[in-house]
């Protein structure tokens, strides 16, 4: 569900099918991992089928870790669906999406 | 070539003054939302492919256009920070845009094209910019400097939709000297004369064009219309009603006998079309919204009642026996706490017992859901529900929360705990997946997984 890759000292993270109360937890202390490598993450959402408002909440649970590490997190090839959850809960304000990973990458300007 | 049409929030705020609950971006000028003259204008020129773009909440855009299928288009949609930059927008969807060359249609605006004359070149004529956005012509290669320069151009066929004197203006323009340049909703042999689907008037209503009415409005007998009318659809106006130089949004109804002369009506609220001032009328017989009567709401409510009631009579004994301690815990555990009770802040002073568990007694009385029976007098008097938002505790972050939601009725039972994710950093979340659909499967669901989930912990504990 989660493959993990470093691009230029960018941590990339893919998460795949469902993210719900199930799987939240795992994305929470994968992250807790991962944020020893590095600081600043883009996720890959385009495999993403499935987002409820407990698995955006650990997307926003990782955000904030990130953050408070001085680091960040950018959002890339969401899907339509998780696309909706983003859009009536208003994270979308609180985070950088884009369509295309390379350019999500480069946002960070490392 | 592909399309994009960027809609920002910002210049539209004037919409929500007189339009409530309408998309500032479908807000129907002549009867035909905003984004479809854009629409419209890239079909023309043979553009297949649209992105739209926005920065708030928009479910309506995305509703009203789908995939595109209904176009004979492909449209995909994303969304944008408020802060970002027309360039950065750019880059957010440079996966859509670096293939071919793009047309931009950002901002509020209204486009004066002319359908009769629509090709590459004369396209070139809109390229400019208005203090709410620009229209602009972007290849891959040189997108910088092409997105840097437009911000000095301006162009007089671009008009800033800013107020509502700009729309009523707009509107009129369109059905009157513009009525060609567009495609318009309606159908008549007689020019400036459009007529919506299952639509009619009586042989004793002389019309005076131009005026155009919208699918399935009714017009009754001897009803003074136009010039200068615009009827949207699904709206009623009564007998002996003179209606002239008016907008008459959709779903409107307007009563007998009255004068609308130089108005936008839209519901129950009257537009002076020249000064912007506003009324809303309290008076159904003169002006209403034709809307469907909420019969599931009240089958909810109803099934909320009896709910209710059920859960009192089973819990009473268990209440009874455990009330002794009540009065310590309160003493010993929990403060009284304003609470929040509607979206105009008014504020209740109770205790709410969604604190952690101390004693295995408290405990048990957690588990079995005795804290919702405190409450549950507050349902009965109408002042809570029983399913619901979650109630707030009254502080400043919670106000900034409520008055960001669609709705705010709070609930003895509510969504985020019925979910066991009860926690204040993603409370607005779970609060905003709940308000925007509180179906009645919903709300069924969230009053039975909550009392499933404090037995199961009696369980486990």
């Amino acid at each position: 569900m989660f493959e993990f890759i470093k691009k230029d000292n960018v941590g990339v993270l893919e998460i795949a099918g469902r993210l719900d109360a199930y799987s939240a937890p795992n994305l929470k202390n994968l992250f807790k991992e991962l944020m020893e490598e590095t600081r600043y993450f883009v996720f890959d959402l385009h495999k993403m089928d499935f987002l409820d408002s407990t698995g955006l909440g650990s997307i926003v649970s990782c955000l904030k870790s990130a953050t408070a590490n001085g680091g960040d997190i950018c959002i890339a090839r969401m899907a339509d669906k998780p696309r909706m959850v983003f859009e009536i809960t208003r994270a979308f304000k609180i985070f950088e999406i884009y369509d295309d990973l390379d350019a999500a990458i480069e946002s960070f300007n490392l | 070539m592909k399309g994009l049409i960027i809609a920002k929030e910002e210049p539209t705020a004037w919409v929500k003054n007189y339009f409530r609950g309408i998309d500032p971006y479908l807000l129907k000028i002549a009867n035909k939302p905003l984004l479809e003259y854009f629409v419209d204008l890239m079909e023309m020129i043979g553009i297949q492919e649209i992105r739209f773009v926005y920065d708030y909440p928009s479910c309506e855009i995305n509703k009203h256009f789908g995939d595109g299928t209904k176009w004979g288009m492909k449209f995909s949609y994303s969304l944008s920070k408020t802060e970002d930059s027309l360039k950065k927008i750019y880059l957010k969807n440079i996966s859509f845009a670096k293939e071919s060359e793009l047309l931009i249609i950002n901002g509020y605006n209204f486009l004066n094209y002319d359908k009769n004359n629509i090709s590459h070149d004369t396209l070139n004529n809109l390229v400019g910019s208005t203090p709410s956005g620009c229209i602009n012509i972007v290849k891959y290669e040189n997108y910088k400097e092409t997105l840097e320069c437009i911000n000095q151009q301006n162009n007089e066929l671009i008009t800033p939709i800013d107020s509502i004197q700009t729309y009523y203006k707009l509107s009129m323009m369109a059905i009157n000297d513009l009525s060609n340049h567009f495609v318009l909703p309606g159908y008549s042999s007689e020019d400036q004369v459009f007529m919506g689907a299952d639509t009619s008037y009586p042989k004793t209503v002389s019309p005076d064009k131009p005026i155009m009415l919208g699918d399935h409005t009714r017009i009754h007998d001897m009803v003074i219309l136009g010039p200068n009318v615009i009827i949207g659809v699904n709206s009623i106006v009564d007998s002996m009603t003179t209606v002239k130089d008016s907008i008459i949004y959709d779903n409107t109804y307007i009563g007998q006998e009255l004068d609308i002369i130089g108005k936008i009506v839209y519901k129950n609220t009257l537009i002076s079309a020249i000064s912007g001032e506003s009324i809303n009328m309290s008076e159904n017989f003169l002006l209403s919204g034709v809307e469907k009567k909420y019969l599931v709401s009240t089958l909810q409510l109803l099934v909320q009642y009896f709910m209710a009631s059920i859960l009192f009579i089973v819990q009473l004994i268990p209440f009874l026996l455990m009330s002794p301690f009540i009065r310590y815990w309160e003493k010993k555990y929990f403060l009284k706490k304003y609470h929040l009770m509607d979206k105009s802040f008014r504020a209740e002073k109770f205790c709410n017992f969604n604190t952690p568990k101390k004693s295995p007694l408290l405990k048990l009385f957690l588990h079995l859901s005795l804290d919702k029976f405190l409450l549950l007098p507050k349902f009965f008097k109408g002042d809570l529900l029983l399913i619901g938002n979650k109630i707030f505790e009254d502080c400043k972050e919670n106000r900034y929360i409520i008055r960001d939601l669609p709705f705010y009725k709070p609930g003895i039972f509510y969504y985020s705990e019925s979910i066991g994710r009860d926690f204040p950093e993603e409370v607005e979340i779970h609060e905003r997946v709940y308000s925007s659909e509180p179906t009645f499967l919903r709300e069924q669901g969230i009053f039975y997984k909550t009392i499933l989930k404090r037995i199961m912990g009696m369980i486990i504990d």
